[in-house]
C-alpha cells in the first residue's frame, strides 16, 4: 500500500457524497432565494415558505399524508412483528416459501404493484380513495417492517426466554416482558423506515388514489404541471428535511440495539 | 436414615433425531447435596440439566422433583432454577429488576416491600450489595455470573440447575468461584446439580460426581473414588490417568505387597511387564486385565539410589514437560512400553534428570487400579 492512496480514496469518497448531494443541496439553495423564474441567486428569502404554510391545497395534500402514513406504520408494523415472530418461531409446512414471497414486493417494479393494485379495487368495486391508498401502503409496508424485525430476531438470546420461563414467567408473560422489550429497537427502527417509505410513495398511490385523495407527493407533481414555483422547492426542502430526521432517530435505534 | 431424595430420574431417555443424547438413564440425588455431571461435550449432562429444569421434554422415562414426578411440567410450573452457561441475564432489565423478575410474577405474588428485602438479602448473599442500580453489561463476568446465580437462588427453589456456570471465568476467578460456590450451597443448603467438563472444578466441589458419556453414566461415585479408583478405560483417560496397560493375571497372591490390603495378584503385560496390583478383588488366574496407573504415582528416582517399591524397573526419560509446580517425565521402558509419571518440580530439579538418563521407576501396588472387565476397549 503506499501512501496516496487513503487520501485518494478519500477524495473518491467525498466525490460520490456530492453525486448524491449536490442536487438536493441546488434545490434546497433555491429555496431560499425570491427569483420567480430562472435559477439565479438573488438574496435570501422565506416567502416561499410562507407561502406553503398558507396555501390550503398543500395543508390538505398534507394532512391525507400523515392519515395514512401514520395508519400504515401502525398497523404494518403490528402486522410485521406477528409475522416475523410466526415466521421465525414456529416451523410450518411451506414455511421458507412464505419467507422468500416477503421479498417478491420489494423487487417488483412500483408500476406492477400499482396496476395490479388499480385492477384489483376496481373488479372488487372499491371505490378510489384515502382507503385504497391506505390497503396499498399497509401492502407495501408489510414485507419492510417483517424483514427488519427478523433480522432484530435473529440477533436474539434464545436462553433468555428459557431463562424467563425457568424463573416462572408462563409463555405470554416471556413475551411480554423479556421477548418483546427485546425485539423493541427492531420494532422502532420498522416502524421509522415505514414512514416516509409510505409518505413518500408517488407511483403506487398515483394508480390507488381518486379524486380529492391528493398526497402530498401527487399535489407536489401537480404544481410541477402548471411551472415550476420556488414554492416547490421550499416544500422539496421540507419534505426532504422531515424523514432525513426521521430516518436519522431510526439508524440511531437500530443502532443501539445492536450494542 | 434414609434421606429425601431431592430429584430423580427413571429410565429417562432423550433423543434428537438420530442422536441419543440421554440413554435410559436413572439416578437419585439427596437433599442438600453437591452433585456434579461431569463428561466431555456432548456426552448429554447439559441435555440431562435442561431434562430436570424443564426445558426439554424426555421422550421416555420421569423426572421427579421432591417426590414428585413432574415430567410433564413445564419449567415455570417445577421448584427448580437454572444458572445459565452464558448468564442469560435480561439487558434490559437493571441487576436489582433481574433478580427480582421471578419474585414479581403474578403466580408468586410476593408484595413489593419483600422484593425489595429480598433481593438486598440475595445481593448480599453474593457480595454484590450497591450495585442494584447498574445494567448487566456494566458487570464483569465474574459479577455477572454472580447476579444469575442471585437470581436463581432468590426463589429459594428445591433443587439449582448450574450448567458450567464458571466455564467463561478466568483460572483466578474460577478458584475463587469454586469456593463461594461450596459456601453459598451450604449457607442456603439446596440441592445444587452442576454441570462440568472440567475435573478439577467436580473434584473440589462435589459430594458425588457422575462421569458421563454418551447419554449415561460410566461411573458415579465420590470424587476420590472417581480419582483413585476409576473402573472404566474412559474414566481412567477422562481423570487423568493416562497410563494405562492390558495384560493376564498370571498369579493370585504372588509378590506379597508391602502393607496392601486388598488381594495381591500379579499381572503380565501384553509387553512382558510383570506387575503387582493389590486390587485383584475378584479376578482369577488366567484371566485378561486393564489396569490404570496414575502419573503421580509413579516415582522416578536416579538409578545408584536405594529405594522401595512393589513395582521397579529400570527406564529411560524420552520426555520432560515442565509444568510448574509439577514436572511431567515421560519414560521408556523396554522397546513396547512408556509411562509417564508426575514428580514435583523440586524434586526434579534436585537430581536434575535429563532426556536420555537411565533411571529407576517404580510404584506400589494399591496404586495399580484394575479397570471393570467388560469396558470398551477400542476407545479412550
Amino acid at each position: 500500500m503506499n501512501k496516496a492512496s487513503p487520501r485518494l480514496l478519500s477524495i473518491g469518497c467525498g466525490a460520490v457524497y456530492l453525486f448524491m448531494y449536490l442536487p438536493l443541496l441546488v434545490l434546497v439553495v433555491y429555496s431560499f432565494t425570491p427569483t420567480e423564474y430562472g435559477v439565479a441567486w438573488e438574496g435570501f428569502t422565506l416567502k416561499w415558505y410562507i407561502a406553503v404554510f398558507n396555501n390550503k391545497y398543500i395543508q390538505d395534500a398534507l394532512k391525507i399524508s400523515l392519515m395514512i402514513a401514520i395508519p400504515t406504520v401502525i398497523i404494518s408494523t403490528a402486522i410485521g412483528t406477528i409475522t416475523a415472530f410466526t415466521l421465525y418461531r414456529y416451523k410450518f409446512l411451506g414455511r421458507a416459501l412464505y419467507q422468500g414471497a416477503l421479498y417478491v414486493p420489494l423487487v417488483m417494479p412500483d408500476l406492477v404493484i400499482g396496476i395490479s393494485l388499480l385492477l384489483f379495487y376496481t373488479s372488487i368495486s372499491l371505490d378510489l380513495g384515502i382507503l385504497t391508498i391506505l390497503l396499498a401502503h399497509i401492502s407495501f409496508s408489510i414485507p419492510l417492517t417483517t424483514l427488519v424485525i427478523i433480522a432484530r430476531m435473529q440477533r436474539l438470546d434464545r436462553t433468555l426466554e428459557d431463562a424467563a420461563m425457568d424463573l416462572g414467567a408462563d409463555e405470554w408473560t416471556t413475551m411480554w416482558k423479556v421477548t418483546l422489550p427485546q425485539l423493541m429497537p427492531g420494532i422502532l427502527a420498522a416502524a421509522l423506515l415505514t414512514f416516509p417509505w409510505s409518505f413518500n410513495d408517488f407511483v403506487i398511490t398515483f394508480f390507488v388514489s381518486g379524486v380529492g385523495s391528493s398526497t402530498l407527493p401527487l399535489r407536489v407533481y401537480s404544481m410541477i404541471r402548471l411551472g415550476v414555483s420556488p414554492m416547490v422547492n421550499a416544500l422539496g426542502t421540507l419534505i426532504i428535511v422531515a424523514p432525513l430526521i426521521i430516518v436519522i432517530i431510526g439508524t440511531y435505534f437500530d443502532r443501539r440495539s445492536v450494542s | 436414615m434414609k434421606r429425601i431424595s431431592s430429584v430423580e430420574l427413571v429410565r429417562v431417555s432423550k433423543r434428537y433425531g438420530d442422536v441419543v443424547a440421554v440413554d435410559n438413564l436413572s439416578l437419585t440425588i439427596a437433599e442438600g447435596e453437591f452433585f456434579s455431571l461431569l463428561g466431555p461435550s456432548g456426552c448429554g449432562k447439559t441435555t440431562t440439566l435442561r431434562l430436570i429444569g424443564g426445558l426439554e421434554q424426555p421422550d421416555a422415562g420421569d423426572v421427579l422433583i421432591d417426590g414428585e414426578v413432574v415430567t410433564d411440567l413445564p419449567p415455570y410450573e417445577r421448584n427448580s432454577n437454572i444458572v445459565f452457561q452464558n448468564y442469560a441475564l435480561f439487558p434490559h432489565l437493571t441487576i436489582e429488576n433481574n433478580i427480582a423478575f421471578g419474585l414479581r410474577l403474578k403466580s408468586r405474588r410476593v408484595a413489593e416491600p419483600e422484593v425489595a428485602r429480598l433481593v438486598a438479602e440475595a445481593l448480599e448473599l453474593v457480595h454484590l450489595e450497591g450495585y442494584g442500580a447498574r445494567r448487566p453489561n456494566q458487570l464483569s463476568g465474574g459479577q455477572q455470573q454472580r447476579v444469575a446465580l442471585a437470581r436463581a437462588l432468590v426463589l429459594r427453589p428445591k433443587v439449582l440447575l448450574l450448567d458450567e456456570p464458571l466455564g467463561a471465568l478466568d483460572r483466578k476467578l474460577r478458584k475463587a468461584m469454586q469456593i463461594e460456590l461450596r459456601r453459598i450451597q451450604h449457607e442456603v443448603n439446596i440441592t445444587f446439580i452442576y454441570v462440568t467438563h472440567d475435573q478439577d472444578e467436580a473434584m473440589s466441589m462435589s459430594d458425588r460426581v457422575a462421569v458421563m458419556r454418551n447419554g449415561n453414566f460410566e461411573q458415579l461415585g465420590t470424587p476420590r473414588e472417581i480419582f483413585q479408583t476409576p473402573r472404566t478405560r474412559f474414566v481412567a483417560d477422562f481423570m487423568g490417568a493416562s497410563n494405562i496397560f492390558s495384560g493376564r493375571v498370571v498369579a493370585l497372591g504372588a509378590g506379597a505387597a508391602r502393607g496392601a490390603s486388598g488381594r495381591t495378584i500379579q499381572i503380565e503385560t501384553e509387553s512382558g511387564l510383570r506387575v503387582i496390583s493389590s486390587d485383584g478383588q475378584g479376578r482369577s488366574a488366567g484371566a485378561a486385565v486393564e489396569f490404570s496407573i496414575r502419573p503421580e504415582a509413579v516415582q522416578v528416582f536416579p538409578r545408584d539410589r536405594d529405594w522401595i517399591a512393589d513395582n521397579k524397573f529400570e527406564a529411560t526419560i524420552v520426555g520432560k514437560l515442565y509444568l510448574g509446580d509439577v514436572t511431567e517425565l515421560e519414560v521408556a521402558l523396554g522397546d513396547d512400553n512408556s509411562i509417564s509419571s508426575r514428580i514435583q518440580s523440586s524434586i526434579d530439579q534436585k537430581f536434575g534428570f535429563k532426556e536420555g538418563d537411565r533411571v529407576s521407576i517404580g510404584w506400589n501396588a494399591e496404586d495399580c487400579n484394575l479397570l471393570s472387565s467388560g469396558s470398551d476397549t477400542t476407545r479412550c
